[in-house]
């Protein structure tokens, strides 16, 4: 480790490499960096900061650990994302000039990182500010145990594999798929090995075998500390850390490559078409190439098969993950199609899809260089545009927030002091307002669905702005609490937000009926809790 | 590229570089709160929520203004790209007019040169509307580039190529703001100035280098009349030109108007700033008389300037609407002459001179910012006071009985309110919309601002309101209880209809307009 910090710190010449990609970061991201706006999850950690054990709920053990050591656990404006996007500069700095070992001029490199780290896969992770600074930290230290896991084939095997695997499990602990850019990078690594090196299939396994520990370790003991967890009542078995078995893996090998492929072809919010016709031609080239480039007709199904585990490396966390345990919040955005997981993946198969052209002849470096420059400037658009509806979709529901607290403590029934449990029922996600999608575009549930305001934590954005706490905790009405009135009301009168039966305010309880489809599934349920006396 | 560049001498040295870097840095800083704020004018709100298509600017006759926009962002106004693009335009543009004129090069004086043109107020009326900015900006520089090509044809090889280029610059600025003309014949009037004195052309000699950019400037205005008779435009107050008759009558109005712009102040450009960039240029004139040789050529470079000041007005001169001292158009006309003054005391070989360009420069760019910085402040209390009544109506409107967001109204809004003048205490002689006056909650842009923010798409925008809409309840309400806001009786609903009164001249006109709706009511 000392020894790669001398080496980073002797090259002193590629400053401006890095400074360029956080330059570039800082443009594309300022109307984030410079209006503090945040997502749904955010509103009790922006005042409560985040403590060490908050992750644990979903399992993700060392979620706010840097963010203790760097921030003190807090969600600061600016900070929270600058030092984010460091780290993050700094992980694709040492994944294409140490890791992928690219050797090209100061504006090749910084064109090309730029490129990648602007890509608007992204535009999720600045989405949510609690764990925005992990997220984007996580990229280091998974190069770090790609590092590590590199020098194991040469020196110190033990070492450098365990080093490697505690790394790994590290950043594991705090977003399980990040286990894509382990693998695709790794993946990306030995075909480099192969077909830039030279190296015998053989070489290339044996340099496999300490990436392969690495993941395999620090995968069981990632579902070892699950478990352990679980046991102890610390998390809760949720929809993202249920793991598929084996022979679900083998039946949904074909459908992850299919998912794979699409993800190249079908826009999605904020990723257009020409961002993807752009990642296509780079791995169509590539991978076109690399097959051409085949000796034998083994050689050829060796290579076919090496293309396949790329396809599976951008989405390895999706192949993981059982989608059976699905709910219906999971549904709206299944993890196959998830920008926040692609982040992992896409841009370090791009880099090295990029440095591959790069280093054949002058016209396939000509391609290389054009194409980063289309992903730049496409990135950088669409991630503006992406602040844009951000900046825009958290005024409107803010505005409406602000009517909604006025309207409730304008009602006679609402007294002060006084506090209430809030029932709203339904959601307004008003980002999709300031966006124009494109033809059989697939959108993205936190880049453009996802309402600020979610209903089953009310209390924390009622409470937000208000000089007192007015709503407790809790979204459920008790049996015990039903009133005539509030039975009267869910019943016959309840109306929707704006009208002015959408609202009803008693001793206990505020009920909101924001939407239609929130109005029919709370009187739905009302009716449940309380059946109609049976005639016998 | 490299090499058509280098034929065209177009290749930045260090110099050119270095300046064009550091005003392009201090021009971002002049901004740089409106830069991060993202605000946007009255004409904006549509747009900026959805895209621009080419064919927006058609019906006003601007059929190439939405062009930049489609290549550039897909059509989308974006916060931050939207000025750092403009400005990176007006850099290259300033920098690109200060070798056509040819001024004594230096770092210093070159970037003193761009950052006071562009850190001007009068930059300001650009960034008012966001929908615009960028191609209202990328015509400088494609004005200066079609100036410099037609210069290089005299001496040029391949005259055609050159010509075409500099018919393709005109045409393309003119067809999307045709005001840009003031810049052509501004510069024009500069280069020769410049080459009067400093390189002692002759008329004759000026005439056989700079024949070729009037051919190219009158095909491009040609083209462009011919394109407006294909197009069709609507019959918009802007594009009415004044008939033959009337130019010779219009010709001393303009000059009047070309001279006293020295003096009357505008908003954010009161008269402590005019006076100083009035002896600024009174200093560049006083010295370039000086330095003329021979009463003869005192004379002639007299006529020049006068020509070059009269110029600032050539749009007022054309058209038929008032078009004098007003900001967006003066950017093409006044701008360009404060810095061809300050071109021409950085050019003079007196050293004195050169001292007074840095003084004056320095000092104005600094002034510049304060006045720019203190407008923006001024719009963004505007913006945000007019916005928060945007929301209080849209809460009243919400909370009525008589609305549910699943219908959809004919809406009418009775007036406007416009809050920046209430934040601004400067004096000034003539008022200037876009810089000041103009107000966010436009009357025509009524129905998108109340939507803008609202959950619900409620109001009709396929028809305005009807003549049976104006049932007696209604008349009777508008004629005798209606109030401007905040008054509860500011605002009517029934099943059909949503009205808004903001200010009592609106309802005045709408009063009026009752009347005679109610006229025709058989």
């Amino acid at each position: 480790m000392s020894a790669l910090l001398k080496k980073i710190t002797s090259r002193k010449e590629d400053a401006p490499i890095l400074i360029s990609v956080i330059i570039a970061l800082c443009l594309a991201f300022s109307p984030l960096l410079f209006n503090f706006i945040w997502g749904n999850h955010d509103w009790l950690p922006l005042i409560n900061d985040n403590r060490l054990s908050h992750g644990l709920i979903e399992g993700r053990f060392s979620q706010y650990l840097l963010q203790n050591i760097f921030l003190m656990g807090k969600i600061l404006p600016l900070a929270n994302i600058l030092l984010g996007f460091f780290f993050y500069t700094l992980a694709l700095y040492l994944l294409c000039r140490y890791y992928y070992g690219f050797q090209a001029s100061r504006l090749v490199t910084a064109l090309f990182l730029c490129s990648m780290a602007t890509l608007p896969f992204m535009v999720e992770i600045l989405y949510f500010h609690f764990i925005t600074f992990s997220l984007l930290s996580w990229p280091l230290i998974v190069v770090l145990a790609l590092l590590c896991c590199r020098r194991a084939s040469t020196s110190h095997p033990f070492i450098f594999t365990m080093a490697g695997t505690l790394l790994l499990l590290f950043a594991l602990g705090g977003y399980p798929p990040v286990v894509n850019l382990f693998v695709t990078a790794a993946a990306c690594r030995l075909i480099g090995e192969y077909c830039l090196e030279n190296k015998p299939f053989k070489t290339v396994c044996k340099s496999a075998v300490p990436y392969l520990i690495s993941l395999f370790l620090a995968l069981l003991l990632l579902v070892g500390i699950f478990a352990w967890l679980q046991e102890n009542h610390r998390m809760l078995s949720l929809y993202n850390s249920q793991a598929s078995t084996l022979m679900e893996l083998i039946k949904k090998l074909p459908q992850t490559l299919a998912i794979s492929l699409q993800s190249f072809i079908i826009p999605q919010s904020f990723l257009p078409l020409p961002l993807k016709v752009a990642t296509s031609i780079a791995f169509l080239l590539f991978s076109g190439l690399f097959l051409f480039r085949s000796t034998s007709i083994s050689d050829l199904f060796l290579r076919i098969l090496m293309i396949l585990l790329l396809l599976l490396a951008v989405k390895f966390s999706a192949w993981l993950v059982n989608e059976t345990s699905d709910s219906a919040f999971a549904a709206v955005d299944p993890a196959a199609f998830m920008i926040r997981a692609d982040f992992y993946g896409f841009p370090a198969l791009l880099l090295f899809c990029l440095i591959y052209l790069h280093r054949r002849n002058q016209g396939l470096k000509n391609i290389a260089l054009l194409l980063a420059v289309c992903l730049l400037s496409v990135g950088i658009k669409n991630d503006l545009a992406f602040a844009k509806t951000h900046l825009f979709g958290f005024s409107a529901e803010n505005k409406l927030l602000e009517r909604l607290i006025s309207r409730i403590q304008e009602h006679p029934s609402y007294q002060t002091p006084q506090t209430y449990t809030i029932i709203q029922a339904g959601e307004l996600p008003l980002r999709r307002k300031y966006y124009t999608p494109a033809p059989h575009e697939k959108l993205g549930y936190y880049t453009l669905n996802a309402p600020y305001t979610r209903h089953w934590i009310a209390f924390e954005y009622y409470n937000f702005y208000a000089p007192e706490v007015f709503i407790r905790g809790g979204t459920s009405i008790r049996p015990e609490n039903i009133t005539p009135a509030m039975a009267t009301f869910l019943t016959e009168k309840i109306g929707v937000w704006p009208v002015a039966n959408s609202l009803y305010v008693d001793d206990n309880y505020v009920i909101i009926a924001l939407t239609p489809e929130g109005k029919e599934l709370l009187t739905g349920q009302f009716r449940l809790l309380t059946p109609p006396p049976t005639t016998e | 590229m490299k090499n058509l560049l280098q034929r065209l001498n177009l290749l930045p040295d260090t110099i050119d570089k270095k300046a064009c870097v550091i005003s392009f840095l201090l021009i971002n800083l002049a901004f740089l709160y409106h830069t991060l704020n993202f605000m946007w004018g009255n004409h904006d709100v549509k747009f900026i929520k959805e895209e621009l298509q080419l064919s927006s600017g058609l019906f006003e006759g601007r059929f190439t203004q939405f062009i930049p926009y489609r290549l550039l962002t897909d059509g989308q106004i974006l916060p931050l790209i939207n000025n750092l693009l403009g400005f990176a335009f007006l850099t290259a543009a300033l920098w690109l007019l200060a070798k056509y004129w040819n001024i004594r090069k230096s770092v210093l004086s070159y970037t003193l040169f761009i950052t006071f043109f562009a850190t001007q107020p009068y930059t300001l009326s650009w960034l008012y509307f966001t929908f615009i900015t960028i191609s209202c900006l990328l015509w400088t520089l494609l004005a200066v580039l079609g100036l410099y090509l037609s210069a290089l044809v005299s001496k040029a090889k391949h005259k055609t190529a050159l010509c075409v280029g500099a018919i393709v610059c005109f045409y393309l600025t003119l067809g999307g703001y045709p005001p840009v003309i003031n810049t052509f014949f501004v510069c024009l009037g500069g280069k020769l100035v410049f080459s009067a004195l400093f390189e002692q052309k002759n008329i004759k000699t000026l005439w056989h280098t700079h024949k070729f950019t009037l051919l190219n400037i009158i095909i491009a205005a040609v083209l462009f009349k011919l394109t407006l008779k294909v197009v069709m435009p609507d019959n918009v107050y802007n594009l009415t030109t004044e008939s033959l008759s009337a130019l010779p009558q219009k010709f001393l109005a303009t000059l009047k108007i070309a001279f006293s712009q020295f003096f009357v102040a505008v908003p954010f450009m009161e008269k402590g700033y005019k006076t100083a960039v009035a002896f600024m240029s009174a200093a560049a004139i006083i010295g370039a008389l000086l330095y003329a040789g021979g009463l003869k050529q005192k004379l002639w470079l007299a006529f020049l300037l006068c020509g070059t000041v009269w110029t600032t007005a050539l749009t007022t001169f054309l058209v038929v609407p008032h078009t004098e001292y007003v900001s967006r158009i003066d950017f093409y006309g006044v701008a360009f002459l404060y810095a061809f003054f300050l071109g021409l005391l950085f050019s003079l070989p007196a050293k004195p001179f050169n001292n007074l360009a840095i003084i004056f420069s320095a000092l104005l760019i600094i002034w510049n910012t304060l006045n720019d910085y203190r407008a923006l402040h001024i719009w963004k209390q505007g913006f945000t006071a007019e916005f928060q009544i945007l929301d209080n109506v849209f809460e009243r409107i919400e909370t009525h009985p008589d609305f549910s967001p699943d219908k959809r109204y004919r809406f009418y809004q009775a007036g406007d309110i416009s809050l920046r003048p209430n934040y601004y205490h400067g004096k000034y002689d003539k008022d200037d919309v876009f810089l000041l006056s103009l107000p966010y909650l436009a009357i025509w842009q009524g129905a998108n601002l109340h939507e803008f923010y609202a959950p619900y798409e409620y109001i009709d925008r396929s028809l305005p309101l009807l003549p049976e809409d104006i049932t007696p309840e209604v008349f009777d309400f508008f004629m005798n209880n209606a109030r401007p806001w905040p008054h509860p009786n500011s605002l009517y609903i029934n099943k059909n209809i949503i009205i808004v009164v903001y200010n009592q001249a609106g309802l005045d006109d709408f009063r009026h307009k009752l009347r005679l709706l109610r006229s025709n009511i058989p």
